[in-house]
Parts: structure tokens; sequence; C-alpha cells
């Protein structure tokens, strides 16, 4: 429940964002972070962005995202 | 980054060798937890080294009395319930919000701006939001509360389960049961707290603590720096996950935090009654929250567990989820008892689909 996603900033009005991750995109607020501008890679949390964060850690974090993904894909035999 | 690896382990095996006794490394946050399982860390990990999943799962720590006063307001036909998608599956007196959904009105939101939306748009009902979760979360809510304040929403309001992480880490190494060599704190929570908010349990508790990332290499760097520290005999403060967490935190998410909430005593499930460490609504906010509003005199904490239910041992990290009787028998992922098992970031939902007996099964 405390994971954060890291996704860029793709419109900003206010402190209304639609950002994106991976392709998907979502609105999000900057109220936590108002320092947030246009493109910034920010964390996303329940729909806030709380840190900026750099390009290496984002696609750090989305390769594993889609890593797990892919994982809970497969079948668990134990509760299946 | 294999080499970064290489070097992390000879710090673990070097520092377990020399100590000669076994460690208890207790990662507080759940999904610390399941990025454990799910890389298969813990197989890699020196023989003496032994993890421990701590309280930081907001719904498994959320105690009984809690559910039992949200699903008492889902039965109203005046509220709209809201909430995160964790919480819905969590057992109570007479069900859950899952099997209330369909008579009540349970909506999942993925944000607090989308459950003060469903207040707007449902001006004729109260929405109450289920606010659950640690520092991460707790400014979400405190962002909607003022909003609706300023705004005049008046059929909003919040039913804080809020928590405090240090609070629990100080109530566990202040214990005399405990068991806790060091901690590996997390990584979200302290985006937002900064990492000095853990200085008073290295100095007055003598307890490491490296602040981690998720992604498995910063796990096993902040184990290593763990194994360092426990080998000199020093505890210290730490971060490896620079990219993300500075010392000072989110000032900005503090302040609202702080504007919108005081620090109250609480209970945790497992932990019991905790010193300051669960936020309350502040009086000039006090017509947003559920309490008042519904006039619930019921205070959360006086639930009972379920009977058999051992999640309160598993969240002190005084036993592993299959030590307790029920697990993988009546408690499964698919027929969950107790809240650990609900939740995905639950330690014995972790063991359940990750853990070390699921390879002898196969």
């Amino acid at each position: 429940m405390c994971l954060a996603i890291p996704a860029r900033i793709v419109e900003l009005e206010k402190d209304n964002a639609v950002v994106d991750a991976m392709g998907n995109r979502w609105k999000a607020k900057t109220t936590l972070l108002p320092e947030a501008k246009l493109g910034d890679l920010v964390l996303i949390h329940a729909g806030f962005a709380i840190s900026l964060v750099d390009e290496e850690e984002a696609k750090e974090t989305w390769q594993l995202l889609a890593e797990i993904a892919d994982f809970e894909q497969t079948p668990n035999k134990l509760s299946g | 980054m294999l080499e970064r690896i290489y070097k992390a382990q000879i710090v673990m095996d070097a520092a377990c060798k020399a100590l000669g006794r076994q460690i208890n490394i207790m990662e507080v946050c759940g999904t610390h937890t399941v990025s454990i399982f799910r890389n298969g860390i813990r197989t890699t990990l020196p023989k003496t080294l032994k993890l421990l999943s701590g309280p930081g799962c907001p719904v498994c720590v959320t105690d009984q009395g809690y559910i039992d006063i949200v699903l008492q307001l889902a039965d109203r036909d005046d509220c709209i319930i809201a909430t995160y998608g964790d919480m819905i599956r969590v057992p109570g007196k007479g069900g859950s919000l899952e099997t209330k959904r369909t008579t009540a009105n349970v909506k999942v939101v993925l944000s607090s701006e989308d459950a003060l939306q469903l207040a707007k748009d449902n001006p004729n009902k109260t929405v109450v939001f289920v606010a659950v979760g640690f520092e991460t979360t707790a400014p979400a809510t405190a962002v909607v509360v003022k909003e609706a304040a300023e705004k005049h929403i008046d059929n909003f309001c919040i039913l804080s389960g809020h928590k405090l992480v240090v609070p629990a880490m100080r109530a566990l190494v202040s214990g005399k049961n405990h068991n806790i060599d060091a901690f590996l704190c997390p990584g979200h929570v302290s985006v937002i707290i900064g990492y000095r908010a853990f200085t008073e349990i290295v100095e007055h508790f003598s307890r490491p603590c490296v602040v981690a990332g998720f992604e498995p290499l910063q796990i096993i760097e902040g184990l290593g720096e763990i194994c360092r520290q426990l080998s000199t005999g020093k505890a210290e403060l730490k971060s490896v996950y620079t990219a993300a967490v500075t010392e000072q935190g989110n000032t900005t998410a503090q302040k609202i935090m702080a504007d919108c909430f005081e620090q109250a005593d609480g209970y945790w499930r497992g932990l019991g009654k905790i010193e300051k460490s669960t936020l309350k609504l502040r009086d000039k906010y006090s017509q947003f929250d559920a309490l008042k509003k519904f006039d619930i005199t019921e205070t959360p904490g006086e639930g009972k567990d379920t009977s058999g239910c051992r999640c309160g041992e598993v969240l002190c990290g005084l036993i592993e989820p299959p030590e307790c009787g029920l697990f993988k028998k009546s408690c499964t992922t698919r027929t969950p008892v107790g809240p650990c098992m609900v939740s995905s970031e639950g330690a014995c939902a972790a063991w359940f689909k990750y853990g070390p007996e699921r390879k002898h099964k196969q």
C-alpha cells in the first residue's frame, strides 16, 4: 500500500496533473509537491505526487513492475 | 549491478561469521516483505541471517474494532463507504466490505480525491472515507479534508485509521520479548518523513536503521549495510535510497499533515495500545470525523481477533506464518481469516504465495 509509482507529468494546470508511466496515463495532484513542473518525473502515491525522482530510478522501477506483472500472470499452484 | 550484489553478500557473509550468532533484521514495510519474497532474496542470505516481517502493512495493523466500525457504517442506508481496495476483504463482525457490497454502498477508490468526488456527486448521502495507511498516505487524506472544509462539502467525513511508523518501531524495541537487531526502514514512508525520523531508534535503542527502496538491489545493499554496522557494533542511520529520500523528507506534506491531524494514542493489531502512534483529526476539522458525525462511542481497539488467528504475533516478528495453526489450512489467500493473509502486502500472504514450502510441494 505504501508503494509509489514513478511517472512523468505530461499535463499540469495548477495542482492538477496528468501523469504517464509506461504509456498508462492517469490524473494526479501535485499539492504535496508544489515545485513539480511539466515534464518532471515524480513518485505518485494514492493519486498524489510525493517526490521528484531521477530517470534511472524510474526506469528500474518500471522494469521491475513489468516483471511483477508477468510473474503475477503465472498460475499459482497452491491457490489454484 | 552483479558486482554490487556480490559486494553486499561478501559483507553479509563476513559479518554473520564474525558475529557467530543469529541476526534478526526486521523489514518494517509490507512492500519490502513482498519484494523480498518475489525476488527470492531470503534464499540468497547467510543461514544465520533471519528476516522478520514487521508491522508495516496498513491493512494488517488495523485493529479489529476499526474494521467493525466500518462494517457497522456500511449497513447504514445514508452512507457510502469509500475505501482503498486493500481493505475490502478484511473480515469482521458479520462479513467484510466485499460481502456487504451487494447490499451496501461500498466504493473502491484509488485516491482520497476520488472519495471527495463521490461526496460531491452524491449530495444526499454521507461519504465515509476509510482512511488507513502510514505517513505515505496520511498527507493525501489531509489534503481532501482541508478541501472539504474550504468548499463546505459537509457530506464528507473520514474514519481515521492512520498510523505512524516510528512509534511502532519504538514500541517493538521497548518490549522485553523482542529479538530485533536492526531495521530495514520503509522507502516511501521515508520520502515523506525523511530518514532523520529514525534517529531515536538508532540513538536510544542502538539499532541500525537503513532506509532502502523496493528494487532487489536496494534491499540487498540495505541488508549489507546493516550487517556491516552490526559487525562493527555501532548502530548508524543511513539511507541507500538516495534517489527519493532526503534527510528532511517532504516538508510540504509534513506541514499539511500536521495542520490536519494531531498525534493520539491508538491501537494496533498485535501491538496493542501505542502512545502517540495514530493520527486523529484536529478539533477544527472535527465535523469531518466519522466517529463524531455518527456519534460512535465504541473506540477502535476494543474488537477481538478471530479465534486462533496469530496475525498479532506475526506482526511483531515473534512467529513466522507457518507457525500459526490456521496457515494454509482454514486460512488461505482465497479464504483469508486474518488480515496478514487478506492484504497482498501481508506477511502470511507473501509466505503463502512465495514461501519456502512451496517448492517442496511442486
